[in-house]
């Protein structure tokens, strides 16, 4: 499944297809402009006391605006109508024209067209589509860019995984459009062209307050929503059209609108339903034509579940947990559909915890709770019955597994100071805990600042893992870099806040809140630092 | 001369110098060292032990309270053949004294240095300068006093070295800070290790308590909340992680480590718990010794031979390590009714026969032999107390 949740709706990151040597993301709840105050949904809890005793699953796959060569970084002036081009190699930057006030840019490489970037424009409700490796259209330097219209009141812009479609849509937890006439469920699709003349854009009717956006790999999309499923194969579209829900046959009562729970398949071939107030998960077999309603087939469980993860592939199973049986249920998809008396896989569990993680070669779950009084990580794993509890100085806020399946990183966040002890100092700060999933060595580190956003990818030096660090004390704000090998941490200040961090090409980036653009640039093979500022005037390198 | 002496001679020639008298003591002794000449024929004990409760010996056994010993932290200058190297927090410099001329030099070193070590019974070699206020080590060869700087854990306070001191290592102590919340950069599971090739920081246990090292200078041993972590410096050539080997399921303030000067074994013992740890530091095999009672005292006597101190009961062993303390298991059996005692440590004659006096030693002689387990009398070991016991002889 290709997932974008808006409200850090449960996420397995390690096993949901990312690029398997690198990873990004973001922990939710910092009070940056992505995160607006009209939340919903279950699992928006920010402040992690999820004092209604639901857990909160905070990583979210975040779109990072990169291509094999470029960043495209959106200008930070809302009056400003412009997207700097940075080039990774040389670090010259290209400012393209696009609308009033970009905010949310998408980009990758497509064979055939080259670097291609969608940039919302949510100054005059429009959307760019740049082809950054093609001339001007003025013939004056390169970047091919398009203009068209979107509903003012989309807020939000994700790019399905192929690069040929972008959706510009109404996230509601951020600010929402102040037009008093607004419709909340509308859509735009943005179709790419093989040229830029058959660049389109279409407007869409879909469900209302959208918690999670998927894409399969054969090219259909999947939105929930407050009015349910819809299900759209982006091919099909070439009008303005409603995208009716679809009917999965589930007691409203059990399946409450606002919350349940849906995993689709990378392949299009299953959905997958669960929710916090049903004692089963419900799966279904997607018929070929969107436009059918799929037959439920539900499969009964213990207990309550508080968390859904999917191992795709040729054999692909739905994990859960079932806290309060202290239960990991593993369910063989294809098996389960074509059998009406199959009985899933129930692992028991040392301690009974409600969130999960599988690691990326899908041969363990790593489980743990965000809920206060829990110290606790387990690993289980999917192979046989061998499981391992480690005890952490912290409660987890948020937690992912590296790809190579060799740690765990638990997030922190800082609390009260009570006592004069070491792990009530390292309880007192923001912080984080590798966890080696071999040994279970533990390594807690004190961050500086509050972790907002993570990148782990493969270096000259190892796997490193850059943390993003937000605070508003000059001294602490940066980047930590970790050593994922070698467990070597180092923190890098920056002299502006930072508030985005990718890789591109050989670089890992950093970009700071700064009025004339600022962006620091790691070589991964190097380990140089170069800053890139002023570009938004003249761009200048440090 | 001994030690003792010899340190306070250098304070006292640095005060005439004058140029930074309240660095110098600190230099000298911490901020929180203090020295006890605690009978054990002048020798302190570096070692930590955070117990906090008082020595009360042993007629009430209805209230027993374990002893635990009060070990201090003793920081100095380093003396290196005729030359005494001090740190200077003020001038940033290290003041190379020369003892014979009195002459002084000034060596500029990093931000704030406020620890110094150098090697042990040598004249030649690196004197390590931990410059507290720029996270940085410099290292000083002691006969040219060229210097070479090295960046070390952020904040680090605490600095040990090798014997020869080609190894140094850096490392931040909590219990230095006296009960001040430290700064939100500091590293509470890692330590730097330097030579002359670089500085490598190694992940260990959280909370590190102690860096100790081998008399052979081959391995670093690392004492933190989460237990024993052993580094082979002969094969440590870049960042590391050294997960820590769990000694005893205790709260870590009621532990009380000892490690034999091979870097081979570990003994621990809890304040709270009628048994050691024994750890074999090679494999991280570990294995409870259940006791009659709560040990109140652990030290090394000789090599491979460790002192188990049980005041209550009036037993004080010396055992070898391992064979003497695995059979120490089977041949002490819980004391049943606890047996009325008037003696404690100064009656066991640790007094009278301080570590450094041999008195240990000629225990030893009658100690627990690889080969013959416990086949020793405890009356040997000259504790009138123990004759009170009925498992005085084993």
């Amino acid at each position: 499944m290709n997932r974008f949740t808006p409200i850090a709706v449960a996420l397995a990151i390690a096993g949901c297809g990312d690029d398997a040597s690198q990873k990004s993301g973001a922990f939710d709840g910092y009070n940056n402009v992505n995160n607006s105050t009209n939340n919903v949904g279950q699992n928006n809890n920010t402040n992690g006391n999820s004092s209604n005793g639901n857990e909160a699953e905070r990583f979210v796959v975040r779109e990072v605006a990169t291509t094999a060569a470029y960043v495209f970084v959106p200008n930070g002036d809302p009056t400003a109508s412009t997207v700097a081009r940075v080039d990774a190699n040389t670090l010259t930057v290209t400012p393209l024209r696009v609308g009033q006030s970009p905010r949310d840019v998408a980009a990758t490489d497509i064979e055939g067209i080259g670097a291609v970037a969608y940039v919302l424009c949510e100054g005059n409700s429009t959307a760019a589509i740049i082809r950054a490796d093609q001339p001007s259209r003025t013939g004056v330097g390169e970047g091919d860019v398009r203009l068209f219209k979107v509903p003012s009141e989309v807020n939000r812009l994700t790019m399905s995984p192929d690069g040929r479609y972008a959706i510009a849509w109404i996230d509601p937890e951020r600010s929402l459009s102040s037009s008093p006439i607004a419709s909340l469920q509308v859509m735009a699709l943005i179709k790419l062209g093989d040229t830029p003349a058959e660049d389109a854009v279409y407007n869409l009717s879909v469900t209302r307050l959208i918690r999670d956006v998927e894409f399969t790999n054969t090219g259909e999309l999947f939105l929930l929503g407050r009015e349910g499923v819809n299900r759209l194969r982006l091919e099909d579209v070439t009008s303005d059209r409603l995208v009716p829900k679809l009917d999965l046959g589930l007691d409203s009562d059990l399946y409450p609108t606002d919350s349940f729970e849906m995993e689709v398949d990378d392949d299009g071939r299953f959905l997958v339903v669960r929710s916090a107030e049903a004692a089963e998960v419900v799966l279904y077999d997607l018929p070929d034509n969107p436009a059918d309603d799929p037959i439920p087939h539900p499969i009964a469980l213990s207990g309550l579940s508080s968390d859904i993860d999917l191992i795709a592939g040729a054999e692909p199973r739905v994990i859960l947990t079932v806290p309060s049986q202290r239960e990991l249920v593993v369910v063989d998809v294809l098996e389960a559909l074509a059998d009406e008396t199959y009985t899933p896989d129930v692992k028991p569990l040392p301690v009974g915890l409600g969130l999960s993680q599988i690691t990326p070669d899908g041969s363990h779950v790593v489980l743990y709770s965000t809920l206060a009084g829990n110290y606790e990580v387990e690993q289980v794993s999917l192979t046989d019955d061998e499981t391992s509890v480690w005890s952490l100085r912290n409660r987890v806020y948020a937690l992912a597994v590296s790809p190579d399946s060799k740690r765990a990183i638990a997030i922190h966040r800082g609390d009260a100071f009570k006592d004069d002890t070491a792990t009530d100092y390292f309880r007192s700060y923001n912080g984080l805990t590798l966890i080696d999933l071999a040994t279970g060595y533990l390594r807690p580190i004190v961050l500086q600042g509050e972790a907002s956003d993570f990148v782990i990818t493969p270096s000259a030096q190892g796997m490193l893992l850059f943390v993003l660090l937000k605070s508003p004390v000059a001294g602490t704000r940066g980047v930590m870099k970790i050593n994922l090998d070698t467990f070597r941490s180092d923190f890098v200040a920056l002299p502006k806040q930072p508030n985005q961090l990718g890789r591109v090409g050989n670089k890992v980036f950093v970009s700071q809140e700064a009025a004339d653009g600022r962006l620091t640039f790691f070589d991964l093979e190097t380990n140089e630092q170069r800053t890139v500022s002023g570009y938004e005037l003249n761009a200048v390198i440090d | 001369m001994n030690k003792l002496t010899k340190y306070l001679c250098v304070a006292a020639l640095v005060g005439t110098w004058g140029c930074a008298s309240d660095a110098n003591s600190d230099a000298f002794y911490g901020n929180n060292s203090t020295y006890e000449n605690n009978g054990n024929g002048g020798q302190y004990d570096a070692g930590f032990n955070n117990g906090s409760y008082t020595n009360n010996t042993t007629n009430n056994t209805n209230n027993f309270v374990p002893e635990v010993e009060e070990e201090y932290d003793f920081s100095a200058p380093a003396v290196v053949g005729d030359r005494v190297f001090v740190a200077n927090e003020t001038l940033n410099s290290v003041a190379v004294i020369d003892s014979s001329t009195l002459r002084v030099q000034n060596v500029p070193v990093g931000f704030l240095p406020t620890e110094i070590v150098g090697p042990k019974n040598s004249a030649t070699g690196n004197v390590w300068a931990l410059n507290a206020g720029s996270s940085t080590v410099s290292r000083i060869d002691a006969t040219t006093l060229k210097t070479q700087t090295y960046r070390a854990l952020r904040r680090g306070n605490a600095l040990a070295a090798s014997v020869d001191a080609t190894w140094a290592f850096v490392w931040f102590d909590l219990a230095k800070l006296d009960g001040v919340a430290p700064a939100p950069e500091v590293d509470l599971a890692s330590v730097t290790a330097l030579n002359e090739s670089g500085a490598y920081q190694i992940a260990v246990g959280f909370n590190v308590r102690e860096v100790r090292l081998s008399d052979d200078g081959r391995f670093a041993v690392v004492i933190s909340d989460d237990g024993i972590s052993r580094i082979d410096l002969n094969t440590l050539t870049g960042d590391v992680f050294a997960p820590p080997i769990p000694v005893i399921d205790a709260d870590p303030d009621d532990l009380e480590i000892v490690v034999d000067p091979t870097g081979s074994w570990a003994v621990a013992r809890a304040a709270t718990q009628r048994a050691l740890s024994l750890i074999n530091l090679e494999t991280g095999e570990k294995e409870l010794i259940a006791l009659p009672e709560i040990p109140t005292d652990l030290d090394w006597v000789t090599p491979g031979r460790v002192l188990v101190s049980m005041p209550r009961t009036g037993n004080h062993f010396v055992a070898t390590v391992p064979e003497g303390l695995q059979n120490l298991a089977d041949a002490l059996q819980p004391i049943d009714p606890p047996v009325e005692l008037d003696a404690g440590m100064d009656d066991a004659g640790m007094d009278d026969a301080g570590m450094d006096d041999a008195g240990m030693g000629d225990m030893g002689d009658v100690g627990i032999e690889a080969d013959a387990g416990m086949d020793m009398a405890v009356e040997d070991m000259g504790q009138p107390q123990a004759r009170t016991s009925p498992r005085s002889t084993v």
